[in-house]
């Protein structure tokens, strides 16, 4: 396996990113890439819908938790600032929130261990390439649920339609702000949100197309257990859906 | 399968969205009057920029809430505009507004614009629900990319106005049943018909600018449960090519316990040349610490 000793967050410390060695990572990562592709071949029923949204929703307690563990070094060591540190503890509380509300309506994540592929293993120590993926990665989220709404509004849930903007316009916050931290101006610089996709499992797709749910030689791999506990919801109301 | 604990939800949402009455027409004229307002009210303001009153005292909004704004009111035309494409109506072009403060004083101005938007977003919320129970997804889908970007508008008038957080919410909050009940909202907060000053929408739409912006329209595949996934895999972009942001003018002060909001030090990584930029969007101390 290469050297991983230039990884800032190489740490005996099971948080924070970690390499995983050996072949068992890579097992286990393929057997997830049969299920959504059988998903995003198949009619979607609510049940397919909210296990691949909370599975998302996993994944960004665990990215983010991630961040939060090893914020001291980003950039050299400089750190990533408090006030960022900050904001991204509320998106971890929000996302997780997320995860509680599908979960609790009894959504299966498809999946809890997540990898960083190697072509993403800046955002693990650079804030810029953070926040760069950070937008990138809630524009799926949010083509997710626009998705998603629709296909509730298919199978006669309209309040599930509803559901899914409370949470898309949640992951549209996250969005503007990461734009704004990388001094976009105007940070709200589109008039309507991106349509990606024609249903989740595209989005699903997507995401796997990224690395995100199991790769080969991951840079980093982890899981939602490690992060999911430390959770802090300080500042973070409307922690259900009203 | 293991059964969804979807029931309660479920029902409630049905039985509000049968007890509707609003039609697609109904809900889109109202939503356009709604965009109007927000294109009139926003033009107001970045008309009145040079005037506004600072919480330290200082004159004038700092030119990345300007930027901000004009942006907003970009959006906000472009809703108005599909609306009216597909034929809506809106109620009334001429607005009031209840709280001259509103058009002087900056922190005024984006409580202003944070109640709105949060009254916006729940507006939309009611529609779609609305729609998907008229079985339009298509209409949800537009409900989705509008209420979205309102929500952004919403997190960036709680930056502005200093928040440590300003993404402070898990859900978005639904106020309303139905998209009516958004539009009595505004009447009662003396947006629409009130004693204030009066604004027109026809003042403002003309000069909405749109640099910077893009899917003004909206765009995008409507989904189905029942077809193949899109082969639209959207790429993260690589960090050896992310685009270097533009420097952003400091307004002064730093730290939040200083005489200035920063949000966070400029910081310039090496050779790269890239610089993470803060700024502090106010000029001065957070209106949040007085």
């Amino acid at each position: 396996m290469p050297d991983v000793q230039g990884s800032s967050f190489l740490s005996t410390d099971r948080r924070g990113f970690m390499k995983l060695t050996g072949t068992a990572g890579l097992g286990f990562a393929l057997t997830q890439v049969g299920t959504l592709s059988a998903l995003a071949q198949s009619n979607e029923t609510v049940a397919d819908i909210i296990n691949i949204a909370a599975t998302a929703e996993a994944l960004a307690v665990s990215l983010t938790g991630a961040v939060i563990a090893g914020a001291a070094k980003y950039d050299g060591g400089k750190g990533l600032p408090a006030s960022l540190v900050t904001w991204v503890k509320g998106i971890q509380a929000e996302e997780q929130a997320h995860y509680a509300y599908l979960t609790s309506a009894g959504a299966k994540a498809l999946t809890l261990t997540f990898t960083v592929p190697q072509n993403l293993a800046s955002i693990t120590n650079d804030s810029k390439a953070l926040l760069n993926f950070v937008v990138a990665a809630e524009t799926i989220f949010i083509g997710a649920y626009i998705a998603a709404a629709q296909e509730f509004a298919q199978l006669g849930q309209p309040a599930l339609s509803k559901v899914a903007l409370q949470v898309a316009g949640v992951e549209a916050e996250h969005r503007v702000l990461a734009s704004y931290g990388l001094g976009a101006s105007p940070p709200n610089n589109i008039g309507f949100e991106k349509a990606l996709y024609a249903n989740v499992g595209a989005a699903a797709a997507a995401v796997k197309g990224l690395g995100l749910l199991g790769t080969a030689n991951p840079a980093a791999t982890l899981n939602y257990s490690d992060f999911a506990g430390s959770v802090s919801n300080a500042g973070v109301s409307n922690l259900t859906p009203s | 399968m293991a059964s969804l604990n979807l029931g309660a939800t479920v029902q409630s949402g049905l039985a509000d969205a049968m007890a509707q009455s609003e039609d697609v027409s109904t809900i889109i004229n109202i939503a356009a009057t709604a965009e109007a307002m927000a294109v009139t009210l926003l033009g107001a303001a970045i008309a009145g920029a040079a005037g506004y009153a600072n919480a330290d005292g200082s004159k004038g909004l700092a030119a990345p809430l300007v930027a901000i704004l004009k942006a907003a009111q970009s959006a906000e035309q472009a809703h108005y505009a599909y609306l009216t494409g597909a034929g809506a109506k809106p109620l009334t072009t001429t607005f009031t507004i209840p709280d001259p403060k509103i058009a002087s004083d900056t922190t005024t101005l984006f409580k202003t614009i944070e109640a709105l938007e949060t009254a916006f977003i729940s507006a939309y919320e009611a529609a779609a629900m609305e729609f998907a129970a008229m079985a339009k997804p298509d209409l949800v889908k537009v409900a989705l990319q509008v209420g979205a970007v309102e929500a952004e508008h919403r997190a960036l008038a709680r930056l502005a106005l200093g928040d440590a957080l300003p993404h402070n919410l898990a859900f978005e909050s639904a106020q309303f049943a139905t998209v009516g009940d958004a539009a009595n909202a505004l009447k009662q907060l003396g947006f629409i018909g009130g004693t204030g000053t009066a604004v027109s929408y026809g003042d403002f739409a003309g000069k909405v600018d749109n640099s910077g912006m893009t899917e003004l329209t909206p765009s995008g595949p409507s989904a189905s449960a029942g077809t193949a996934p899109s082969s639209v895999a959207t790429p993260v972009p690589s960090p050896s090519t992310a685009q270097i942001p533009s420097q952003m003018p400091t307004t002064g002060g730093g730290g939040m316990s200083g005489s200035g909001f920063t949000l966070w030090p400029v910081v310039a990584a090496a050779a790269g040349g890239l610089i993470l930029v803060g700024t502090g969007l106010r000029n001065r101390r957070s209106a949040r610490e007085q």
